[in-house]
C-alpha cells in the first residue's frame, strides 16, 4: 500500500503538481513585486523554471523543494534586474495593481514591512509556507547560524562564571 | 509583534483577484516555452554563437595550414598558432556552456546559484582576453583577403613575414582588448560587481532584524 502511494508520488504529472501549487508562486511576488505586469512576468519566470526542474521520476518531496528553490532564485534575479534598472526605493505610488482588494492589502502589507531586505523577505516567504528551519540551508545555500535566530550575546561578566564552572569543575 | 502583524496583512490578501488566479494549463504550456532568464543573465546564445564562428574559424584555419604546407616556404608559425589559440578558445566556451547548464541552473539554493552566476560573467570576461589575440591575428588576414578582392596590393606590413608583422600582431590585440574593456566588459563588470556585492549582503545579513 505505502510502496503504491509513493509510486503515485513519483509518477504525478509534472502539470498537475504545478497547478496545485501556483500559491506558492504568488506568495513571493507579493514580496518582490510592484506592479501587475512585473507580478505578470515574475510568475511566468518562475513557473518556466519549474518546469525545467520538475521532471517526470521525481518525488513529491524533491519536487516541492526544487519548486521553492525556483520561486526564490528567479526573485532573486528579477530584484538584481530591477535594481539595476533603478537606484531607489519604491514608494507606494508605484505599487499599481489591477484590482482594488489585491491593492489594499498589498499597500497595507507594504507599509508594514517597509525596509526589509531581501534576505528577510526570503526567510518571511519561507515562513508563510511553513518551511521547517532545518531545511532552510538547503534551500538557500546559506549557512545554518545564519538562519536560526541568534541567541542575545551575554556580557563578558555573566558569561565568565559558567564558562569556568563547565571548564574546571565538570571536566 | 512585528511578525504578527505582517502576518495579519498577509492573512487579509484577497482568496482570488486578477493577480492570483489559478494557472490554467495552455498558460502553463506557453510559460514553459518561454526563456525565464532576464537578457543580461543570459549568456546562452552569446556563447553558442561564438562557438559556432569558432569551429567555422577553426576549419578556415585547418584549411589555411594544409594551403600554407602545400606552398613552399611559406610561414607556418601564424597559422598554427591561430588554430592552437581557436582550439583553446572553442574548448573554453563549450565548456562554459556546460558550466552554466541553464536548464537546470534555476534549481540551485540561492547561494550557489549566485555564485554559478557570478562565475559565468568572471568567465565571459575573461573570454575577452582570447578573442583580443585572436582579433590581432585574424584581422591582417581578413585585410589581406579583402585587399584581394578590391585587387588592391597587401600591405607590405601585414603580407610580409618578421619582426614588423608579430609587432602589428601584438599591437592589435592590445587594442581590440582595450577596445572590449571600453565597449564590451564594462557592462559585465558591473553586472559581475551587482551579483557579487548581492551575495555578499545576503550572507552578512543578520536575519535577526526581519522576523
Amino acid at each position: 500500500m505505502e510502496a503504491q502511494k509513493k509510486k503515485l508520488f513519483v509518477d504525478e504529472d509534472p502539470r498537475s503538481f504545478l497547478k496545485n501549487q501556483h500559491r506558492k508562486v504568488y506568495s513571493i511576488c507579493r514580496l518582490f513585486t510592484n506592479h501587475y505586469k512585473e507580478h505578470q512576468s515574475l510568475v511566468a519566470n518562475i513557473l518556466a523554471v519549474a518546469c525545467r526542474c520538475i521532471g517526470p521520476g521525481k518525488t513529491a518531496a524533491e519536487r516541492k523543494s526544487l519548486y521553492i528553490k525556483a520561486c526564490i532564485n528567479m526573485a532573486v534575479l528579477h530584484a538584481l534586474s530591477e535594481g539595476l534598472k533603478k537606484d531607489r526605493a519604491v514608494t507606494d505610488k508605484e505599487i499599481q495593481f489591477k484590482s482594488p482588494d489585491y491593492q489594499k492589502s498589498m499597500l497595507g502589507f507594504r507599509t508594514a514591512a517597509r525596509g526589509i531586505s531581501d534576505l528577510e523577505k526570503i526567510l518571511l516567504f519561507l515562513h508563510f509556507e511553513k518551511v521547517a528551519p532545518e531545511d532552510i540551508p538547503g534551500l538557500t545555500g546559506l549557512a545554518p547560524s545564519l538562519v536560526r535566530p541568534q541567541q542575545p550575546r551575554q556580557a563578558v561578566g555573566q558569561r565568565f562564571i559558567p564558562y569556568l564552572k563547565e571548564k574546571i569543575i565538570w571536566s | 509583534m512585528e511578525l504578527k502583524r505582517l502576518e495579519e496583512h498577509w492573512n487579509q490578501f484577497p482568496e482570488m483577484s486578477m493577480e492570483e488566479r489559478p494557472v490554467l494549463s495552455t498558460d502553463l504550456e506557453k510559460m514553459a516555452l518561454h526563456n525565464p532568464f532576464a537578457p543580461d543573465f543570459y549568456l546562452k546564445t552569446k556563447l553558442l554563437a561564438r562557438t559556432y564562428a569558432g569551429a567555422l574559424l577553426w576549419l578556415g584555419a585547418l584549411y589555411q595550414i594544409k594551403a600554407a604546407r602545400s606552398t613552399e616556404g611559406s610561414d607556418l608559425v601564424q597559422p598554427i598558432l591561430g588554430l592552437m589559440l581557436l582550439t583553446y578558445f572553442l574548448y573554453f566556451h563549450i565548456r562554459l556552456l556546460f558550466y552554466a547548464d541553464y536548464r537546470s541552473l534555476g534549481s540551485q539554493p540561492l547561494i550557489p546559484f549566485l555564485e554559478k552566476i557570478e562565475t559565468i560573467f568572471d568567465r565571459y570576461m575573461h573570454s575577452y582576453r582570447i578573442i583580443s589575440p585572436l582579433a590581432g591575428l585574424y584581422l591582417p588576414v581578413m585585410y589581406n583577403l579583402i585587399a584581394g578582392l578590391f585587387r588592391h596590393e597587401p600591405h607590405p606590413l601585414v603580407a610580409g613575414g618578421g619582426f614588423y608583422r608579430w609587432l602589428v600582431i601584438v599591437f592589435l590585440s592590445v587594442s581590440c582588448y582595450i577596445l572590449f574593456l571600453h565597449t564590451r566588459i564594462g557592462k559585465y563588470k558591473k553586472l559581475y560587481a551587482t551579483v557579487r556585492s548581492y551575495r555578499q549582503n545576503l550572507i552578512l545579513t543578520n536575519p535577526q532584524k526581519a522576523v
